[in-house]
């Protein structure tokens, strides 16, 4: 199946079936709610035509955000994942092994803790510096062993959000959404916040032959022409930064980052050329997917249906995604 | 008559080594154009920390390298490797790539990351494939394929890179009888018809006797012995070089120097 898959006649059907299951997917979304709106309401609302004010501000301003944020966030995890495992030359690093959703969580806690007043914006802000400062002390402290010391940069930095949260518990519920990640109560201007950040994948794709040859090794890189020290400084940088727009818009959603490049070397190989889209468009529909998922299950239950407090994407991504890795890696190791 | 040499890469009082700690102390190696050379040695004595740092893979602890009689430093790294093809000991299989996706990195050197962008399928590759006997296992994953299988895959990607000098540490190994002989022969073919240089470290004693116009044998990080191999494959230098007690006799059928144990 790979083989055929990586022929150019395969890639095209691969990517009309993955257009497909988008718009599947944001219809779905856009279609289900707490307050159920007709179909061709929905449609008149996205063509500003809605017969109620009320349908054009549910559709624009909650349905839409959130299915495009999760679109997104997933394309960016899934990329700082490819990059994550190119640059360690392990396909079991993340986004996490460098640590920044770690940072991001413990900025945004202890803003919250420090300046409650700084409100939604402020955490935004801090996720986004906290995760690019934990970047920075990664490739300050660390660069020559960094899965090592990203993975105890993130335990390290937990612990003191732990800590903080036991001296002042007060955040914890808006904090939640940094540590286990959530699409819920997504509005336009977190949308706004993140898409100049997709300007990343390309970026990201462009470094695709360079990642080719250096997953050969350091050593045969170096004979080919390649100068470690540059590319793995700009290569880092894209995954932190990929990872910290992600963390910020949707939080520290497990198993995305992991799962979507997994399921693309199954799919279309090693060839970074390939992978680095595949992956971003598997992320997109994986986050948007578990997120569907986790949607319909707040509707379901009583009580968790309110903006704010329904089920966390992150939960969904981490009970489904650890038996999928699972049973991927172990194909992996069959094939 | 000789015809005049020149010399395409050197060291000059080159020390190698790993981190703090230094294998090669100094030396002093020239390595003419269009020359098959074999580095020997027993395990440990800094084949491989030489060849990589001669490679600019590892930075040297003293002294220089010269290529084409100016400092490797001079120039870019990618302008090195339009020029000097490395095949390192190790290199890492990446997960799930195919015997053509690595042979196809090969190429980078000479058409850039841009191009490299667009899949390459070319006649050079086609020909690196041919040479080492890949035709058919192109298409099959690295990770599938035999130790020897997949050495010829990391020499097809160095002959990719269609250079003029061509640095092999121990391209050997895992190799079965056939495929050793098959080798050997591309080298001598490479370096007689196309006046490619070739530096490689061999363990077969008699291959680098039989195959290589020049032997430089190793021990401790220091040269022991450097010369055509009736100079080197000697008695007293596989005593000193590498504890063996042998007789050395002419080998039956190119009357090269053979060495058997005693
Ligand atoms: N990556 C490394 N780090 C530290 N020491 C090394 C490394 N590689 C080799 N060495 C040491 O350098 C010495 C020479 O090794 P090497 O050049 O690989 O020998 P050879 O290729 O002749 O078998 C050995 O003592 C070995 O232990
Ligand atoms: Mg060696």
């Amino acid at each position: 199946m790979r083989a055929a898959l990586r022929r150019p006649a395969g890639l095209s059907a691969l990517g009309a079936v993955a257009l497909l299951a988008g718009a599947v997917i944001v219809l779905a979304h856009l279609l289900t709610g707490r307050s159920s709106i007709p179909s061709a309401e929905v449609v008149a609302a996205l063509l500003g035509r809605a017969s109620e004010p009320a349908y054009t501000v549910v559709v624009l301003d909650h349905r839409l955000p959130r299915v495009l944020v999760g679109l997104a966030a997933g394309a960016l995890l899934a990329v700082a994942g490819v990059l994550v495992q190119a640059v360690v030359r392990n396909p079991l690093a993340e986004p996490s092994t460098t640590g920044v959703g770690a940072g991001a969580a413990l900025a945004v806690v202890a803003t919250l803790v420090l300046a409650p007043d700084l409100g939604q914006g402020g955490a935004y802000v801090a996720s986004l510096v906290g995760a690019l400062a934990t970047g920075a002390v990664l490739w300050a402290v660390g660069r020559r062993s960094f899965a090592v010391t990203g993975v105890l940069l993130g335990a390290v930095l937990a612990a003191v959000t732990s800590l903080l949260l036991v001296v002042d518990s007060a955040p914890l519920g808006t904090v939640l959404r940094w540590l286990v990640g959530s699409l819920n109560a997504r509005t336009p201007t977190d949308w706004a916040l993140l898409w100049p950040w997709l300007a990343l994948l390309p970026v990201a794709w462009a470094l695709a032959s360079r990642l080719n040859a250096w997953s050969l090794g350091e050593a045969a890189a170096v004979g080919l022409g390649l100068r470690p020290g540059p590319l793995l400084a700009v290569v880092l940088l894209v995954a932190v930064a990929c990872a910290a727009a992600a963390v910020a818009a949707a939080g520290a959603v497990a198993f995305v980052g992991l799962v979507a490049p997994h399921i693309g070397r199954l799919l279309v190989g090693a060839d970074h050329r390939v992978l680095v889209p595949v992956a971003a468009a598997l992320g997109a529909l994986l986050l948007s997917l578990a997120d569907l998922v986790a949607f319909s299950v707040s509707v379901q239950v009583p009580g968790l249906a309110t903006d704010v407090s329904g089920v966390p994407v992150g939960a969904v991504t981490a009970l489904i995604g650890a038996p999928v890795l699972v049973s991927l890696v172990r194909r992996e190791q069959r094939a | 008559m000789t015809p005049p040499t020149t010399t395409v890469l050197a060291g000059d009082g080159l020390a190698a080594g790993h981190g703090r700690t230094t294998v090669v102390p100094a030396l002093d190696l020239a390595v003419e154009a269009g020359t098959v050379t074999a580095l020997v040695g027993p395990n440990g004595s800094g084949k491989s920390t030489l060849l990589m740092t001669l490679a600019r893979v590892l930075p040297p602890r003293g002294g220089r390298v010269l290529l084409d009689g100016e400092p490797i430093t001079a120039r870019s790294s990618v302008e090195v490797a339009r020029r000097l093809g490395v095949l390192p000991q190790t290199a890492v299989v990446p997960a799930g790539a195919t015997v053509r996706e690595v042979v196809e990195q090969g190429r980078y050197p000479q058409l850039g990351p841009w191009a490299m962008m667009r899949r390459r399928d070319d006649s050079v590759m086609e020909r690196a494939l041919r040479l080492t006997g890949l035709l058919d296992l192109a298409d099959r994953r690295l990770d599938s394929l035999s130790g020897g299988e997949r050495q010829r895959a990391w020499i097809a990607m160095t002959l990719a890179q269609q250079t003029g000098i061509l640095l092999l540490d121990e391209p050997t190994t895992y190799l079965d009888v056939r495929h050793q002989i098959d080798l050997m022969r591309l080298v001598r073919g490479l370096c007689d018809e196309h006046g490619i240089t070739v530096v490689m470290v061999l363990h077969d004693l008699n291959q680098a006797a039989r195959y290589a116009d020049r032997l430089v044998a190793l021990r401790d990080g220091t040269v022991r012995a450097d010369g055509p191999p009736t100079a080197v494959l000697t008695p007293p230098v596989l005593r000193e070089v590498f504890d063996v007690d042998a007789v050395v006799v002419p080998d039956p059928v190119t009357g090269r120097p053979w060495f058997v144990a005693r």
